[in-house]
């Protein structure tokens, strides 16, 4: 039994993109706001996953049958996310053993 | 029916994502990204990608919090409650939030516009744009396709260079975090650098 027999209409494509936009735009407020570099790097998270959402709701409505092309680009787009973790991650971590900070205000190693 | 599945998804999905960029407590907001992640993994089950959604599931939930639970761990003396988590910016943050929201809507609306001024100008209707308008608005249900059946020969015949590519970028991401993050203290013998861990250590979540 397939999704399709129990849910007889499904949710239009546009609810997706709104609840996307909206989940980004929640995500790019946190950016903004956060003070603390762990938790810019939560509010990348969620603007990651609203572009994967938006990404998943425009293959739903492709224009041929087993055209997937763009859950496929929500596959390579989390790996590029989860690389980006790992890596804002440990530059964190290294930046506090340096440091003993996480304040994005604090971290001027580059200033010239 | 499926619409209201969706919004049981998605308005806890929008809260937990506000507790998420508002909470002082740091641990608490990844607990409440853990269940953001989980609540988009739903969606895309209901988006019949039940593959992307297993993924999120692994990847995201199982992973990636997982790895920001430690880092908040590691760095925790400097993310409990009695630290000042917010820029003074709510107030500017709120207004950029909100005005990118508007020119997202305005740019959606003004396509979708766009999409049947020009098939009400044109007799013949272009079939691509007219199919993607009906698809925004309409309910139809998807046809029946196998999203795990088509899925494999896409990914590993069609587009096998990007896959691969993409593992040759998790495995440089991994190489430098393990280089980032682990011998600092050799290389930079005179940096600033205490072994011994902070003295206060007994803050509980």
């Amino acid at each position: 039994m397939s999704l399709n027999d129990i849910f007889p209409e499904t949710v239009p494509t546009g609810y997706y993109l709104v609840f996307a936009a909206l989940l980004f735009c929640i995500g790019l407020f946190g950016l903004v706001s956060r003070r603390n570099a762990i938790g810019m790097l939560l509010s990348i998270e969620l603007m990651m996953n609203a572009v994967n959402v938006n990404l998943a709701a425009f293959s739903r409505s492709g224009l041929e049958v087993g055209q997937i092309q763009g859950q496929l680009l929500v596959v390579f787009t989390v790996t590029v996310a989860v690389a980006e973790a790992a890596v804002g991650l440990a530059i964190i971590v290294a930046m506090f053993k340096l440091r003993k900070t996480v304040n994005a205000d604090e971290l001027n190693l580059l200033r010239g | 029916m499926e619409t209201l599945v969706f919004f049981g998804l998605a308005v806890p999905i929008l809260v937990l994502a506000v507790v998420v960029v508002t909470t002082p407590h740091i641990l608490r907001a990844v607990v409440s990204l853990f269940l953001t992640l989980v609540g988009v993994a739903g969606l895309f089950f209901l988006m019949r990608a039940p593959i992307l959604g297993v993924m999120q599931l692994m990847i995201y939930a199982g992973g990636v919090v997982v790895l920001f639970a430690f880092a908040v761990m590691l760095v925790r003396r400097v993310t409990g409650e009695f630290v000042r988590q917010q820029t003074g910016l709510a107030g500017p943050a709120l207004v950029v939030g909100l005005l990118f929201f508007v020119v997202l809507m305005g740019i959606g609306s003004g396509y979708l516009a766009g999409l049947e001024d020009e098939a009400a100008a044109a007799g013949s209707v272009h079939p691509v744009s007219r199919d993607l308008a009906e698809r925004l608005v309409l309910t139809d249900v998807p046809e029946e396709i196998d999203p795990v059946e088509d899925f494999s020969p896409v990914m590993i015949r069609d587009y096998v260079i990007p896959f691969e590519i993409a593992s040759i970028l998790l495995l440089v991401a991994m190489i430098g975090a393990v280089l980032i993050g682990h011998p600092l203290e050799q290389k930079h013998p005179g940096g600033e650098i205490e072994p011994e861990e902070p003295a206060e250590e007994g803050e509980e979540a």
